[in-house]
């Protein structure tokens, strides 16, 4: 693929690690907010090849990861209701909520469908008009226009057996309440690059005048990575504190109007809830008046379905580097990444569960250490 | 929709957020949408820096005491 | 339903059978380690979960296996479910370092099969028994309502014999070992997904299906002295040299910049959200041997077709028992996981 492999380049990776060895003096602590870095960070390593002051602090993983346990339960009780087909994208049906995952539910007779786009789920209630097709719209600002597309279709296409169960978060908010949190020792953030590609850089320039912190939009490859932390420690450096775009090729200021005029016609801000997190205002996205219809936890009725999230689980303070996981109580006991509590063990590459994996190797090799 | 290459695999993926998008062009795909036309430019400009650094740095030590 | 049966040791995670639990990931192991081990109780002391059972008859050694074959869709690009129940029997084999003699056919056939379908399965199992120098030699049909088989499911169990001078199995790898792969990873899963309802993506790329026992005979024909065979399938490269490391509680190393990923593999995995060495295989093994005999067995692998891109990816150790590193192409290292069940696509 075009521009992929070229941005995994060994050599040029090693001029990128040099130049920021060469920059840094002190010690920086940049989080990288999305988990499709911190999947190449440790796929690739790069934590262990850094310069011994730049800390990396792995930010809250995938949208999946910081879906709070109860919008779970609540996909689960409609998956298992009858005459439901419940799709959903690979990424949701092992993630457990209170009691069991959408495999289980499954297992138990529910109709759950794996999708590769939410267009697909769109199709399949074309093709099963006796049924309810409810697509869990799970994503950052990436997914959400192509989920927003499939509310706006079944909405042209005049279908009443469609709707959407919304997790969607992400945005401004979500770096603002780690920044504004009197204790957290981020310094600079890597922000998602594909998100940007949807939303813009120009979101995050209020942020950087009012809290005199570096953000800079970064890719996925390793290249991308690691370009992303050298602008992070430079201007941290230089005393500086900017919106920088390290993904020039996909990222423009303004994003991509099309999309985001999509997302405005079909979603508005809300607050919602980041699991193992807590609430954070206006960092969620609810489906706007006029699609109200599409909204599965009405049409179902499970709006009310509460659940009180573990108060063992100490993500919060993890994703600000507070603490480090072990020295979280639940860490491999309670909490363990086939039976996690907060977003940092769900995910695969979330600090937690990276550090349950280096646990193995019993030595003191630790991600982002 | 439209045909995208992935480099050798090719899928069906919704044009709808990129209508600018032409045949040739290099797009980022995700959930089966196109949400950015990539910027060639941009991306040689960015390997073309990776690769100035790394000369810039050496001839830096060079010259250093 | 046997009365007063509890299991011993409960699955923790779910009540019921899930999709995974036939993935050959973790959870695949569970229900052997803590279901079905205790439940056959003393009738299975002497089995091993092992893909095939060596047997001592009669002043021989006999290799025993069975597999259960499904797959969505029947036919995929470069084989269909025929060829793979018989390669996949005949590969089980003779990574025990048996010469496949006798496989049976047992088919479950969904009510309303076209028997052209049929009829073109039969042909491939038929072709690929031949390849392989095996007999079909006995078999049962079952037909089920229309609606429960997807079409077809294949039984396929066989027995071969192990050569008297032959010793493979997995007790025998010790640190100091090299590991030998023999080719690019990731077509089989990679073909078969990009069929597979809902995922469908256009792809040059076919199945390596394959029975591999003819590269293991040029291979065992060399002065080398193979430890341990594996073939790679489900779950892939990943899956085998884990199960290798916990099963023989030593450390595996391999460097990824070795293993080669197609570049069509490496695209789908882009866009599905999967690791290349997690995607399934069937027709590739690792092999694993003192490091002195690498070049003897590699050179008698290049003269085979289905061995002429094997390479050395890495080695045993005394280190991190029962945990396989990978160091990446950046020279870094990051551990390796088998999947827990069957591989998804991830997007968001």
């Amino acid at each position: 693929m075009k521009y992929l492999s070229e941005f995994a380049d060994p050599v040029l990776a090693q001029r990128l690690l040099d130049e920021i060895s060469a920059t840094v003096t002190r010690h920086w602590a940049i989080m990288e907010v999305c988990g499709g870095q911190t999947h190449s960070i440790i796929r690739n390593g790069i934590d262990q090849l850094l310069a011994d002051e730049v800390e990396l602090i792995h930010g809250p993983g995938c949208p999946v990861c910081v879906t709070p346990v109860e919008l779970i339960d609540r996909g689960l009780r409609i998956a298992a209701m009858p005459d439901v087909i419940f799709c959903s994208f690979g990424d949701m049906v092992r993630v457990p909520g209170s009691a069991g995952d959408l495999f289980a539910v499954r297992a138990a007779g529910g109709d759950v469908r794996v999708v590769y786009s939410p267009l697909d789920a769109v199709a399949v209630a074309e093709e099963n008009p006796s049924k309810e097709v409810v697509f869990f719209a799970v994503g950052f600002e990436t997914t959400a226009p192509a989920n927003a597309m499939a509310v706006h279709q079944a909405h042209e296409r005049g279908l009443t057996n469609f709707s959407v169960l919304v997790s969607h978060g992400g945005g401004p908010p979500a770096i603002e309440a780690i920044v504004t949190s009197p204790e957290s020792r981020v310094d600079a953030f890597l922000a998602a690059g594909h998100v940007c590609t949807v939303m813009g850089t120009r979101q995050y320039e209020a942020i950087v005048t009012e809290h005199r912190v570096p953000i800079i939009v970064t890719g996925f490859e390793p290249l991308d990575v690691l370009d992303g932390i050298r602008r992070a420690v430079r201007q941290l450096e230089a005393g500086r504190a900017e919106v920088e775009n390290a993904y020039a090729r996909a990222v423009r200021r303004d994003g991509n109007e099309v999309a985001k005029g999509m997302l405005a016609d079909v979603f508005e801000p809300t607050d919602r809830q980041w699991r193992g997190i807590g609430p954070i205002p206006a960092s969620g996205w609810r489906l706007t008046s006029r699609y109200r219809s599409y909204d599965a936890e009405i049409r179902f009725g499970v709006g009310d379905l509460a659940v009180e999230e573990s108060g063992l689980c100490r993500s919060g303070d993890v994703l600000q580097g507070i603490i480090k996981p072990s020295e979280c109580e639940a860490f491999g006991t309670a909490c363990t990444p086939r039976h996690p509590l907060g977003a940092t063990m769900v995910s695969t590459e979330g600090a937690c569960a990276a550090y349950f994996q280096y646990r193995r190797l019993g030595d003191e090799v630790v991600p982002g250490g | 929709m439209a045909t995208v290459d992935f480099g050798g695999v090719t899928k069906t993926v919704c044009l709808a957020y990129t209508p600018d998008a032409g045949i040739g062009d290099y797009t980022i795909i995700h959930a089966g949408f196109a949400i950015a036309i990539l910027d060639e430019q941009a991306a040689l400009e960015s390997l073309e820096l990776f690769e100035q650094l790394g000369i810039v740095s050496a001839t830096t030590d060079e010259i250093a005491p | 339903m046997v009365d007063g049966w509890t299991c011993p040791l409960p699955l923790r995670d779910y009540a019921k059978v899930t999709i995974g639990h036939g993935g050959g990931g973790q959870l695949t192991d569970e229900l052997i380690r803590h279901l079905f081990l205790p439940a056959f109780g003393d009738a299975a002391v002497d089995a091993t979960p092992t893909d095939s059972a060596v047997v001592a008859m009669a002043g021989h050694r006999l290799a025993f296996t069975t597999d259960s074959y499904v797959v969505r869709p029947l036919f995929f690009p470069g084989g269909n479910i025929g060829e793979l129940a018989v390669n996949g029997t005949v590969n089980d084999l003779a990574m025990a370092g048996a010469q496949p003699l006798a496989l049976s056919t047992a088919f479950v056939l969904e009510e309303g099969l076209e028997l052209d379908v049929l009829g073109r399965v039969a042909t491939a199992m038929g072709e690929a028994a031949v390849r392989a120098g095996a007999r079909l030699v006995t078999g049962d049909t079952k037909v089920v309502d229309a609606g429960q088989a997807d079409g077809m499911y294949i039984t396929t169990a066989g027995i071969g014999l192990v050569p008297a001078d032959v010793d493979v199995r997995p007790e025998r790898a010790a640190p100091g070992d090299t590991i030998i792969l023999s080719g690019p990873v990731g077509l089989h899963g990679t073909a078969v997904l990009s069929v597979r309802e809902g995922l469908e993506f256009g792809t040059e790329l076919r199945s390596d299906c394959a029975p591999l026992n003819g590269l293991v005979q040029s291979m065992l024909a060399t002065d080398g002295d193979i430890h341990l065979l594996r073939d790679l399938t489900r779950g892939g490269l990943a899956a085998a040299l884990c199960e290798i490391a916990e099963t023989a509680g030593f450390g595996i190393r391999f460097d990824e910049s070795d293993v080669a990923v197609p570049p069509e593999v490496r695209a789908a995995c882009g866009f599905l959200g999967l690791d290349p060495i997690h995607v399934a295989n069937e027709g590739k093994l690792v092999a694993i041997l003192p490091a002195d005999d690498a070049d003897t067995v590699l050179e008698a692998m290049h003269a085979h077709e289905l061995g002429a891109d094997a390479v050395v990816i890495g080695a045993v150790t005394d280190e991190h028992p029962g945990v396989v590193v990978a160091r990446t192409a950046l020279g870094a290292h990051r551990i390796v996981d088998r999947p827990l069940g069957e591989q998804l696509p991830r997007i968001c």
